[in-house]
């Protein structure tokens, strides 16, 4: 049993523990044995916390990892933009050096 | 004789020139096969690539929406724990800091995640920026406005325009930027297949991980919440002081529903993110294929001059 499927087992425990039944019958029951109970839960709840916690956190780990590759995917993308951006701009610098051109052309002619 | 030699030499001069030819149109056909192939490529590529970009936006967004009900459900479902131990056994403020403090980790692990995804969503917004860009549109409109320039100055100086299809140049130049932008997308790909599929992994690591907890947590929340709201007013000796609410709350709990609808929406984006990414190194193989093919083409265009 890998620790995800104990995980989920503690879960199936605690819902239990936590039924409409068990809190019914464990109303019944002297102090004692409602607050040893209750503890009991507690630890459970704070078990699961703490598993479900580790899980998530290695997974967090393991993609905070991948973000310097992804900056640069991000940086790599928007460079791409930019030279696309320049081809136009390099085509509208040339259509208005024509435009001057035809201008003197047509003053000479 | 010589009539004789000379129509022999020339039968086989037209011969051996036949071969030429033959083989030219061959492999022409050939060449001209591959390459309608490789540009029905670029034109899916093109639509792969914006798919791809798409469906990682797409789903940066569900995940961000997974990761704020996982926050609420984690803290709804301690709420609810302190609430029914306290029933059973006064609480301490020692037993709310113990549960609480664990609330605080996983709130701030689940703040990581959320850089992280804010992170993932702002590469896929450039990637589909970049395989949306409207710069082969663009460069068309400047290369119709320096093709009516160059006219002009042909019209001044020669009284004739300098270039008689202009249509044929902007088409080009929109073909040649597009390409130039379908192969700067797929460069960044193939450069960062690798770290790609390991982020697709980790991604359904997390959605099954997340979905476990937040179900967990809700289903405890709604089965606590419903003694407490719904059963324990009920079975009191003193009558439902406002039976109306009651009600409300008793169909509120009873009708809502099991699935998270936003651990469903998580599900089904990263499905549709690994289907387009697969597509994408599908169809990166099929180029390399293709690049291949044409290579060899000119090889043989080679040994036939």
């Amino acid at each position: 049993m890998n620790s995800s499927e104990f995980l989920e087992q503690l879960r199936a425990v605690e819902l239990r523990l936590r039924s409409t039944e068990m809190q019914s019958f464990m109303r019944t029951q002297d102090q004692v044995s409602k607050d040893s109970f209750v503890q009991l839960r507690q630890d459970l709840a704070e078990r699961i916390s703490e598993l479900a916690n580790a899980e998530l956190d290695s997974i967090s780990r393991a993609l905070v990892s991948q973000d310097g590759d992804i900056t640069g995917g991000i940086a790599a993308a928007q460079d791409a933009l930019a030279k696309l951006g320049n081809v136009s701009k390099v085509l509208d610098g040339i259509g208005a050096v024509l435009k001057i051109a035809a201008k003197i052309a047509g003053t000479l002619a | 004789m010589g009539r004789f030699q000379w129509s022999r030499e020339s039968g086989i001069e037209r011969l051996s020139l036949y071969r030429v030819l033959l083989r030219g149109i061959c492999v022409g056909s050939v060449a001209l096969a591959l390459l309608f192939c490789a540009a029905s490529q670029v034109g899916c590529s093109a639509k792969r690539q914006v798919t791809f970009g798409h469906a990682g936006a797409a789903y940066a967004v569900s995940l961000d929406k997974l990761l704020s009900r996982s926050e609420t459900a984690a803290v709804d479902a301690t709420s609810e724990r302190l609430l029914q131990d306290d029933q059973l056994s006064n609480q301490t403020a020692d037993s709310y800091t113990r549960l609480s403090a664990l609330d605080q980790v996983r709130l701030e692990i689940i703040a990581r995640l959320r850089k992280h995804a804010r992170l993932l969503a702002r590469y896929f917004s450039a990637l589909d920026a970049l395989a949306d860009s409207k710069a082969p549109d663009q460069a068309e409109q400047s290369m119709n406005a320096v093709a009516d320039q160059l006219n002009a100055v042909g019209e001044q100086l020669r009284h004739s325009p300098l270039m008689a299809n202009t249509a044929i140049l902007s088409k080009t130049t929109t073909f040649a930027v597009g390409q130039i932008r379908n192969k700067m997308l797929r460069e960044e790909l193939v450069r960062r297949h690798d770290a790609l599929d390991r982020e697709l992994g980790t991604e359904e690591t997390l959605i099954t991980a997340l979905g476990k907890a937040i179900q967990h947590d809700v289903e405890l929340a709604r089965q606590v919440r419903e003694q407490r709201v719904v059963i324990d007013p009920l079975i009191a000796i003193t009558p439902i002081e406002h039976p109306d609410e009651w009600i409300a709350a008793r169909r509120e709990i009873l009708l809502s529903s099991r699935r998270i609808a936003e651990l469903d929406a998580a599900v089904e984006a990263v499905h549709a993110l690994r289907i387009a990414f697969q597509d994408l190194n599908n169809e990166t193989r099929n180029h390399a294929t293709i690049r291949s093919l044409l290579s060899d083409v000119e090889g043989m265009l080679s040994s036939t001059q």
